[in-house]
């Protein structure tokens, strides 16, 4: 066994000076190709598992601090930031009717204090939970949409009023241990 | 043409912190004017005879008056619990119109048309604090003696010619050097073995 492990060590170390050998001679030749290396690779999944392991312990501490959370969440094609109580705006047709409560659930992204979850693209929806109520549906002021082509004599005017949808957000918080897997989980939209 | 120009502008907006624990209909008074005989009331008729009373069951924190005035325009008049009042004609308007135009003026808040300039209103900007260059700085520099020799050079300097030649000589005589110590190396090993 140690005879084979010394074996091996030797054609390792054989290995190393044929390739350094290799590019002094490429040197020598004045070629500007990228030298050749070898290198061991460490194995540090051990180590690596118990940093993350360790930075998920302090987040789910910060969570159950209960410190104020905000969000960036993905509605009707565009992105808002949100936390407790802000007021969005949505322009155009959108369903939703006044005094609907609503869960958000394209959360791209929620922090607090000391801490930020990214999502890839989107959290896990079980994790993170964003609701809100429609508070208000108006029309617009009057936009003008003015069209013209030079030399075609083509002009249009026309008068618009959209829909714009008030939304009040009314809690973003994170439900659970922030590394909570089930078993078997419907992926989604997500990367895990 | 320009109405943007002319409608005040404003940010977003909700009386009386509506919807952080309910929401309530801010509509509290809609009285519709029609006349019993005239044509162009004919539609607010309709809408009488058969939608109303769904639409006061709806709407339950709505008071519905209706006011009968002989040969005049019909017209509806919306109150809301800000103070505004807001009067439309509904002249020639159809059974269908009236209603359309009545639950608009029901999800309405009140506040006079403003065009917005922000589509996101907070009341808390900032969670993690405003970012600024020396957030993420390292600390040491806050003892630091100026003039100080280090910062004062340049971030980052570009090789001259010379310079990066003299450098490739430099590391093509450690590289051979290497390449001799290996050969003695080897010849070691293989002497060991």
């Amino acid at each position: 066994m140690l005879c084979n492990n010394l074996i091996k060590f030797i054609n390792k170390t054989f290995q190393n000076v044929s390739t350094s050998r290799m590019i002094t001679s490429s040197l020598n030749v004045r070629s500007i190709s990228t030298p050749v290396t070898q290198e061991y690779v460490v194995d540090d999944t051990i180590a690596l598992k118990k940093y993350s392991d360790d930075i998920i312990k302090t987040v789910n501490k910060a969570v159950k601090r209960n410190n104020r959370l905000f969000a960036v969440v993905h509605i009707c094609g565009k992105q808002f930031k949100v936390t407790d109580n802000d007021l969005v705006l949505i322009d155009g047709y959108w369903p939703p009717n006044v005094g609907d409560r609503i869960k958000l659930q394209k959360v791209l992204l929620v922090g607090g204090m000391d801490f930020t979850l990214i999502g890839r693209p989107v959290l896990n929806p079980d994790t993170v939970n964003i609701t809100a109520t429609v508070v208000d549906k108006d029309l617009s002021h009057t936009r003008t949409n003015f069209k013209r082509i030079k030399r075609k004599q083509y002009m249009r005017i026309n008068f618009i009023r959209k829909e714009i949808t008030t939304l009040r957000i009314n809690s973003v918080n994170i439900t659970q241990d922030i590394d909570v897997k089930k078993d078997v989980q419907e992926i989604g939209r997500r990367i895990m | 043409m320009s109405s943007s120009r002319f409608t005040p502008k404003g940010f977003p907006s909700v009386p009386l912190q509506n919807g952080i624990g309910r929401y309530i209909c801010q509509l509290k008074r809609v009285t519709l004017r029609f006349c019993k005989s005239s044509g162009s009331s004919r539609g607010v008729r309709d809408f009488i005879e058969t939608e109303l009373i769904s639409f006061a069951q709806d709407h339950p924190g709505t008071v519905v008056y209706l006011k009968p005035r002989r040969h005049k325009s019909p017209s509806f008049v919306a109150e809301y619990l800000n103070g505004e009042r807001e009067v439309i004609s509904c002249h020639n308007f159809s059974s269908h119109e009236m209603i359309k135009w009545l639950n608009l003026y029901a999800t309405r808040s009140g506040i006079p048309l403003k065009r917005y300039l922000k589509m996101w209103h907070t009341e808390c900007p900032s969670i993690q604090g405003v970012w600024s260059p020396f957030t993420n700085m390292d600390p040491a520099l806050n003892i630091t003696q100026f003039p100080s020799k280090k910062l004062s050079n340049p971030v980052w300097e570009e090789k001259s010619a010379t310079e990066e030649l003299l450098e490739k000589v430099k590391q093509q005589k450690i590289s051979s050097d290497d390449e001799n110590d290996d050969d003695n190396t080897h010849s070691n090993r293989a002497a060991q073995v």
